[in-house]
């Protein structure tokens, strides 16, 4: 992807210069004229232009759809292999550990798959948790199949990253979680999403559920998939090689930086002004004091972000499997044992590199003659294609400039979910899940029988 | 996917007025790249003892004890205690500004005591910082570090977190600067109240810290250890 150190980051409203007089002038006549032609439809007004930008920043809280703020949520935990040993450098990680958030009268239950490396308690989840209670739903929170907790509790094979193997280990997590849930409550009708991977995951997931028939899904909404997690990970992989080409000193000097600004806001504005809308308003100032974030920063914080995830994912499928890839071959992790060299190793491992020297092999080793191209292939929506053009069940909703899609991506959702893929203009990759217009269309999608 | 790191570091600055977690430190590249700056820990065996410690006591003691907690009171009532405590913490922040030879910390230490003592009602509200008067983060560690003392090793203290030599023999002057006037002037027949007192103060500093153990994933050690050095680097150089 093309990327230009120098383009500074616009949030709506301040970018004067680009259009000249009569440009906007005839857009202005226009905007007139499709106002009066169709009086109902409003524009799309999430305020963050960029694509790098949203993704970091996300959605200012007064921009977010209403959703309660407190709602009664339960951790459960399944413990799915009683008898798998667990390194002691990890603890407290023998029970897979989700979220309900359970109506007290019969209901629809919406599953939520979190994206790659996030739990069932990331900010996002928290969120989708709190607006689908809000609007009737009992809501299960899942972790993704990449979180260290979901590895070391739930994957049967120990080396996520293939799509669909993932998903039967989630599969199988979610019928016993709608066992437990069922024998509690009365659910009414099924229903499933996921953002991100966990997105993807969704598609997966329904045909599974196609063969098995536990769920039924009435509806499944894809939010910001990856059509192709490989390319999108190559991307990903591609933003570090940009924006932190020194490797771990590039890593340590943006964090320094980012933690200087943090602390300069914090102190201006008094220890409570540290929330979850910190980066967004850290970038307002910025950009109306005229030094807007640079890009090469939000790709490195994007990247530095996502290498953090898959530096936990590599590590402990490395220990559970003992791979001897990043901790040598029967070695003994204690709980004292420090961890900081294995640190620094995964984190030097682009995700490409542990596709090739991990994940192709194990399963080639199990399926014996799968090339590279076809485990690929597999594992992305393309293989669900016919399912996809022809299930009305299923949708998704995505951004014209989500950084994880390539142009044949988005090609690929129009084409085949037709009328039932929601481009938004912007909003990056899931920078404007909780926005508003969002947020309603989501619970509308599920609430409403029009796709 | 932007997960833990943005989003916990900001949650984690919250907890400035309590041994405050923290930002990575060696975040490795290559294999063979050992060329970063290490952050001195030759206790590190003990510490990560410690932590875990921390985090059973966090799961077993602490969140039942805030679950409680915030079924009982209200947001409201309990910003007003998170109030009362900081106004009182003013009290070593105006010592350490002094030490510090710092005028402007001292004079809006000082301002800010009296505001929120009177207008704020004895410090349940912070009107000082409505009035664009923050407050300032000092503490004897800091003063310390003022005068050039470097961190020493890093140190994980048993229930209070990630700590520094330095950090921890602040800690000690600050709280016998707070308690030994306390034990001379107020009667032993109040000691409970004190006792009382200060387990509030604990819970309600724990409240204020949105942080949960074992959500940044296997390396977070390394990453609150990192993020809590440089933290104290910043609020020294300030």
């Amino acid at each position: 992807m093309t990327v230009s150190p120098k383009q500074p980051y616009l949030i709506q409203g301040r970018k004067f210069d680009r259009f000249r007089t009569t440009k906007s002038v005839v857009a202005g006549l226009l905007v007139l004229l499709l106002a009066f032609a169709a009086p109902s439809a409003s524009a799309y007004d999430y305020p963050v232009e960029d694509a790098f930008l949203s993704t970091v920043i996300g959605t200012a809280t007064a921009d977010e759809a209403p959703a309660p703020k407190n709602i009664p949520t339960r951790t459960r935990s399944i413990v799915r292999f009683p008898d798998r040993k667990i390194s002691k450098a990890f603890w407290n990680q023998e029970e897979l550990r989700y979220s309900v958030s359970a109506q007290k009268t019969a209901s629809p239950l919406l599953f939520i798959i979190a994206g790659t490396g996030a739990n069932y308690r990331s900010a996002k989840m928290l969120y989708l948790g709190r607006l689908f209670y809000g609007a009737g739903f009992h809501v299960i929170s899942v972790s993704s199949p990449t979180d260290p907790n979901f590895i070391l509790a739930a994957s049967a094979s120990g080396h996520p990253g293939f799509t669909p193997e993932d998903c039967e280990d989630l599969y199988a997590v979610m019928q016993e979680a709608y066992t437990d849930l069922a024998s509690r409550v009365e659910i009414s009708e099924v229903h499933l999403t996921g953002y991100s991977l966990g997105g993807t995951q969704s598609a997966f997931l329904m045909a599974i559920d196609d063969r098995e028939k536990t769920f039924g899904f009435k509806k499944v909404l894809m939010i910001n998939p990856s059509v192709d997690l490989f390319s999108s990970v190559r991307i990903l992989d591609g933003l570090f090689e940009f924006a932190l080409p020194d490797g771990a000193e590039s890593v340590i000097d943006l964090a320094d930086r980012l933690l200087a600004e943090i602390s300069d806001y914090t102190y201006e504005n008094g220890r409570r002004s540290a929330d979850g809308e910190l980066l967004y308003k850290i970038a307002e100032k910025r950009i109306a004091a005229g030094r807007p974030p640079t890009r090469a920063g939000l790709a490195g914080l994007i990247a530095v972000a996502f290498r953090l995830s898959a530096a936990n994912m590599f590590f402990t499928v490395d220990v559970l499997g003992d791979d001897g890839n990043i901790v040598s071959k029967g070695t003994v992790l204690k709980v004292g044992t420090s961890l900081t060299p294995y640190f620094r190793r995964s984190m030097g491992w682009s995700f490409e590199r542990y596709f090739d020297q991990v994940l192709l092999p194990y399963w080639q080793s199990r399926m014996p003659g799968l090339e590279r191209d076809a485990l690929i292939e597999r594992a992305s929506l393309r293989s669900l294609q016919t399912m996809l053009r022809n299930d009305p069940r299923i949708a998704a909703v995505t951004n014209a400039d989500d950084i994880i899609l390539s142009a044949e991506d988005l090609e690929f959702l129009r084409a085949n979910l037709g009328d039932r893929v929601k481009i938004y203009p912007s909003g990056g990759h899931c920078g404007n899940l909780s926005y508003r217009d969002n947020a309603e269309y989501m619970i509308r999608y599920f609430k409403e029988d029009a796709p | 996917m932007l997960v833990a790191l943005l989003f916990w570091m900001t949650a984690a600055h919250i907890g400035c007025a309590t041994p405050a977690p923290p930002i990575p430190d060696s975040l490795g590249s290559s294999d063979s790249s050992e060329k970063i700056p290490n952050v001195y820990d030759p206790w590190e065996l003990m510490n990560r003892h410690v932590y875990r410690f921390n985090a059973n006591f966090d799961k077993y003691v602490f969140l039942p004890v805030i679950r409680g907690y915030r079924f009982v009171l209200p947001q409201v009532v309990r910003t007003g205690i998170s109030n009362v405590f900081s106004n009182i913490g003013e009290a070593t922040i105006i010592v350490n500004s002094i030490l510090q030879l710092s005028p402007i910390k001292t004079a809006n230490s000082i301002t800010r005591l009296m505001i929120n003592s009177t207008f704020g009602i004895a410090g349940i509200f912070d009107v000082a910082t409505l009035c664009k008067l923050p407050g300032e983060n000092e503490d004897f560690g800091q003063t310390l570090g003022f005068y050039g003392v470097g961190p020493g090793p890093f140190l994980v203290l048993p229930i209070l977190g990630p700590s520094s030599v330095r950090d921890t023999s602040g800690l000690v002057v600050d709280t016998a600067m707070t308690s030994v006037p306390m034990m001379i002037w107020v009667p032993s027949s109040a000691s409970p109240y004190i006792t009382g007192a200060s387990t509030l103060r604990a819970i309600q500093a724990r409240d204020d810290l949105s942080f949960r153990y074992g959500e940044l994933g296997p390396f977070e050690y390394n990453l609150i250890r990192a993020l809590y050095l440089e933290n104290r680097v910043l609020q020294i150089d300030r």
